[in-house]
């Protein structure tokens, strides 16, 4: 198991991008697979990945531009309609 | 509709949305000489915070845990509904799962109250607490990211409280009640481990001094620096007979990824994620419990509607 390493990240959740890139690692399911690819695309790795950078930037531009924000404080972003089968189990406990 | 209030009692802390705190307070008849977190309720004069109470397992038996619970109401109406200080308040709440089943309505009816008033932080509060709907806790934490976890066809929840240590797995989303197993060794144990083994060097060391330790804060003790040695290696054991338990009771944790949840994984986050006796981990932050349990009675309320 020698070619499999780890690597243990802290981030200080009082800091404004910490928390940011925490809540998005923490959102996917598939952690490692996401870093990678992250971090592959930030350094510019492929000459695809370079593109998809500079459409990103140009895309937050313009959205900066036509003045569109997300809203910061939407409650549950992540949340769906919890089905009926789970409150269905509250009630037989 | 009332103003949806969530609130995780635990043991070790209490936590709302906006605020968490030691679930202990002392009480006295006069004003006391510190002001920071007091509470006025009925005539007496509350110091929430401090030294935690003892372990209770049914937190109807007095009112220490209804007391506790005004400061989080308080804050969570200044801080999330603009600083209203009157109004009716449906609380969202839970159990430990195991006790879920036996406690929930005794748990829902002890908050049920009309016309409370006190004053906290200076502020006075007019609140009527209509309904409290209660849920279990670990399950309740991953109802925000539902989405997530509703194709996965199994997968475990432990959810690390300060007395019990609560497990079981969900597949596709629902939870298995009869995986369901509840262990008495939650993160207060190994606390109270960690401060006789101290105290038997003559030492007397305080909670939050051995959760910053665990935590790897740069706190020194004077002379003393094999104390923080001896606190990761009774950490560091108490994840891995943790984990070998789990094991034992059938969890199987290399293929089947494992959420943490509860203030206890947290504190053990760095122990649990390079434990190679486990595969996929996630652990979530330590106001999961209560995410999940406003998401739950938000849509339980406008399901009642």
């Amino acid at each position: 198991m020698d070619e499999i390493k780890r690597l243990n990240l802290s981030f200080n959740l009082q800091r404004e991008n910490d928390r940011i890139a925490y809540n998005i690692i923490r959102s996917k399911r598939q952690k490692t697979a996401y870093i990678i690819k992250a971090v592959l695309a930030y350094e510019g790795v492929t000459q695809e990945e370079r593109e998809l950078k500079r459409i990103k930037r140009a895309l937050r531009e313009v959205i900066k531009e036509m003045k569109l924000t997300a809203d910061k404080h939407c409650d549950f972003t992540e949340g769906s309609q919890i089905p009926d089968e789970v409150f269905q189990i509250f009630d037989s406990i | 509709m009332g103003y949806i209030i969530g609130i995780d009692h635990g043991n070790k802390a209490i936590k709302s949305i906006v605020n968490q705190y030691n679930s202990g307070f002392t009480v006295s008849s006069t004003i006391p000489i510190t002001k920071e977190r007091l509470l006025v309720f009925e005539g007496k004069y509350y110091s929430i915070s401090g030294e935690r109470f003892p372990v209770m397992v049914d937190k109807t038996v007095n009112d220490n845990f209804f007391i506790l619970s005004l400061p989080a109401i308080a804050e969570v109406l200044e801080k999330k509904y603009q600083g209203v200080n009157k109004g009716e308040i449906i609380l969202a709440c839970g159990l430990p799962i195991m006790y879920y089943g036996k406690q929930k309505d005794k748990f829902r009816e002890y908050f049920i109250r009309d016309n409370i008033s006190f004053t906290y932080g200076g502020k006075q509060y007019e609140v009527s607490i209509k309904d409290a709907y209660v849920y279990p806790q670990g399950y309740a934490a991953i109802m925000p990211h539902f989405t997530h976890y509703k194709d996965v066809s199994r997968l475990n929840v432990v959810d690390i409280g300060g007395y019990t240590i609560d497990v079981f797995t969900v597949e596709k989303g629902l939870l298995n009640i009869k995986s369901c197993i509840s262990l008495t060794t939650g993160i207060v144990t190994l606390l109270n481990s960690i401060k006789q083994e101290i105290l038997s060097l003559g030492i007397e060391i305080h909670e939050e001094q051995i959760e910053d330790t665990i935590l790897g804060e740069n706190i020194s003790f004077f002379q003393n620096e094999n104390i923080k040695a001896l606190i990761e290696d009774k950490t560091q054991i108490y994840v891995e007979e943790l984990l070998d338990r789990l094991k034992e009771y059938g969890f199987e944790m290399k293929i089947n990824p494992t959420i943490f949840v509860g203030g206890g994984s947290l504190l053990l986050q760095k122990h649990i994620e390079n434990s190679p006796k486990i595969g996929y981990v996630e652990v979530l932050d330590s106001f999961a419990n209560v995410k999940g349990f406003e998401l739950l009675a938000k849509q339980a309320v406008s399901r009642d509607r």
